[in-house]
């Protein structure tokens, strides 16, 4: 692409840099045959360093696990402030109508004869789906007491949120709570005190999503509903290859032109091509100790996203 | 298109896209071998508490809401079921259906050998089962009718009538089969709907209704199964005769 210009320093700049510096960019393997096949989890051999260090996956490379946390945590810096506007440009809008469908699938809010709720948000922090819980709770239960707390691991998308809940009627604090914490570890949680755990389009950056999982049972109520929205499979065969080229192709090249950061879109597409298919995903979730319901998950727009809840038993 | 877009679009087809060798359910009925049980123990317990509510708050959120709390889960359990009042409407389906395999002894030995007599009790039975919350039926109704319920709502409608079929002991093995499931299933559909408006005591017009339904069914199955059996005659010896025609040349 000649006539594009070069790109200008930043963020991502600072990504390959550090990765240079690393000595890792001879071993960075973009697009090869076995990483499409997938292969988890290889020897550390290839890093330079003895086969005890252990490697996970960046998008589609091969990174060691101790960094994937800080490089994810950098693409994230690096979208904060445009997120939103990728999203809409990415799935023409329709992100607002999957986080919609999720909000009223969970009917968050009291009952009568209930308690308020406490909810927990995990990679929520442009606060989405947080705002959408409280609205809901307020305008269809007339519930003004239940409250959620915001967790991410990145400061600059958790301070994005409060700008924003700022300019809502949540702007006092008094029923969300915004705070920076690892979601394999959600040390600020206590055991057993959420009733509702639900984590969209945040799942598939975390570095070790079993954990992940174990610590979401934990903090859950017994009867809590653990709930996540992500992308994932889509479930015909044309319909994905045509999903495919879109994401591949197009999405980087938006990613460039809205945010002048091609990078972080480009490990946002991969990172979805990454993530389990729906039985798996479904799979995982028992492991970790819930229940689930039927097959235990819903999809959404063909299989693109898909909503995967679970129970606590 | 560069090396990597090619790679990218021509990949193996997806695991999650080749066809799985694990089939859950049979296509055959078994003996010795418990059917697949659609529902855990715990949502057994929620969906059978919600059941008792729904004479007060309807097929709603409301009443899934209360039989999780009667269960002693919280209330935002009720989330975890993928199809919402749906389920519900479907577990009372699917509980009142298994209920008429424990009556099968006692309508054998009350109604003999009669299969006219023995659907008419079956149907009757089932029918009974619905009057306590037939005061919100038509709501059940309402949620079977949309579109993304439909199938399933018509699967459940089909296990019935196959149901009390196999309890009369139907030993069919030609077009027959498909014909006396059809009947049954709208000769049921039709009934529960009059029931939803019958206010006679103890529900009599609707089961004059059931009869009469009945009775218009036993001259129609019969001429039904004699037709498909005159076409499929007819339609094998056009064929030979045309086999014959064009082989002399």
């Amino acid at each position: 692409m000649a006539f594009f210009p070069r790109r200008p320093l930043g963020p991502s700049h600072f990504l390959r840099l550090h990765r240079a510096a690393q000595g890792q960019v001879s071993n960075l393997r973009y697009l090869s045959a076995s990483a499409i096949i997938g292969n988890e989890n290889k020897s550390g051999t290839e890093h330079g360093s003895p086969a005890t260090r252990k490697t996970t996956h960046f998008g589609f490379q091969e990174v060691p696990e101790h960094e994937k946390e800080d490089l994810v945590r950098e693409v994230f810096s690096s979208v904060a402030k445009s997120y939103d506007v990728m999203n809409d440009v990415m799935s023409f809008g329709i992100h607002r109508l999957w986080k919609d469908q999720f909000v009223s699938r969970l009917d968050p809010g009291r009952r009568p004869g209930g308690r308020p709720l406490s909810i927990l948000d995990v990679a929520g922090g442009t606060g989405d789906i947080a705002f959408r819980m409280l609205d809901w709770a307020s305008e269809i239960h007339n519930d003004h007491q239940s409250k959620v707390l915001v967790v991410d691991i990145n400061e600059n998308m958790l301070k994005e949120g409060q700008k924003r809940s700022l300019a809502t009627s949540y702007g006092d604090g008094s029923r969300i709570d915004f705070k920076v914490q690892n979601a394999e570890v959600l040390d600020a949680v206590p055991d057993n005190s959420q009733d509702l755990y639900t984590v969209a389009f945040g799942i598939r950056n975390f570095t070790n999503i079993p954990a992940a999982l174990r610590a979401a049972h934990r903090v859950l109520k017994p009867g809590g509903v653990f709930a996540c929205l992500e992308f994932s499979k889509v479930n015909t065969a044309i319909l994905d290859m045509i999903y495919r080229q879109y994401s591949f192709s197009i999405i980087p090249l938006m990613g460039q032109l809205v945010a002048a950061d091609r990078d972080s879109y480009q490990y946002l597409v991969e990172s979805i091509a990454r993530f389990p298919s729906q039985k798996d995903f479904a799979g995982m979730i028992k492991d970790a100790g819930f229940e689930i319901s039927g097959d235990g998950y819903e999809d959404l727009t063909f299989g693109i996203a898909a909503i995967h809840t679970g129970v606590k038993v | 298109m560069s090396s990597r877009e090619f790679a990218v679009l021509f990949q193996r087809t997806p695991a999650h896209l080749t066809r799985a060798r694990v089939c859950r359910s049979r296509l055959y009925h078994s003996y010795d071998h418990f059917p697949y049980q659609p529902y855990t123990p715990s949502q057994e317990k929620i969906l059978s508490s919600a059941l008792k509510h729904v004479p007060e708050y309807g097929f709603a959120k409301q009443s899934l809401v209360q039989g999780c709390r009667d269960a002693g889960y919280l209330d935002t359990t009720h989330a975890v079921f993928q199809g919402g009042v749906f389920d519900l409407v479907k577990f009372h389906l699917y509980k009142e259906r298994q209920k008429l395999a424990a009556l099968k002894p006692q309508i054998d030995e009350e109604e003999g050998k009669s299969v006219g007599k023995r659907i008419r009790r079956y149907c009757v039975e089932r029918l009974k089962a619905n009057e306590p919350i037939i005061s919100k039926w038509t709501e059940a109704i309402a949620i079977m009718a949309l579109p993304q319920n439909i199938p399933q709502s018509l699967e459940e409608l089909a296990k019935l009538s196959d149901e009390i079929w196999f309890l009369v002991d139907d030993k069919a093995s030609d077009f027959d089969w498909y014909t006396k499931r059809a009947s049954l299933s709208a000769v049921y559909s039709s009934t529960e709907l009059y029931m939803t408006q019958d206010n006679s005591p103890g529900f009599e017009n609707t089961y004059e209704f059931l009869d009469r339904r009945l009775a218009g069914v036993q001259s129609a199955g019969s001429s039904i199964s004699s037709m498909m059996t005159w076409a499929t005659f007819t339609g094998i010896a056009s064929i030979n005769l045309l086999q014959s025609q064009l082989s002399r040349g």
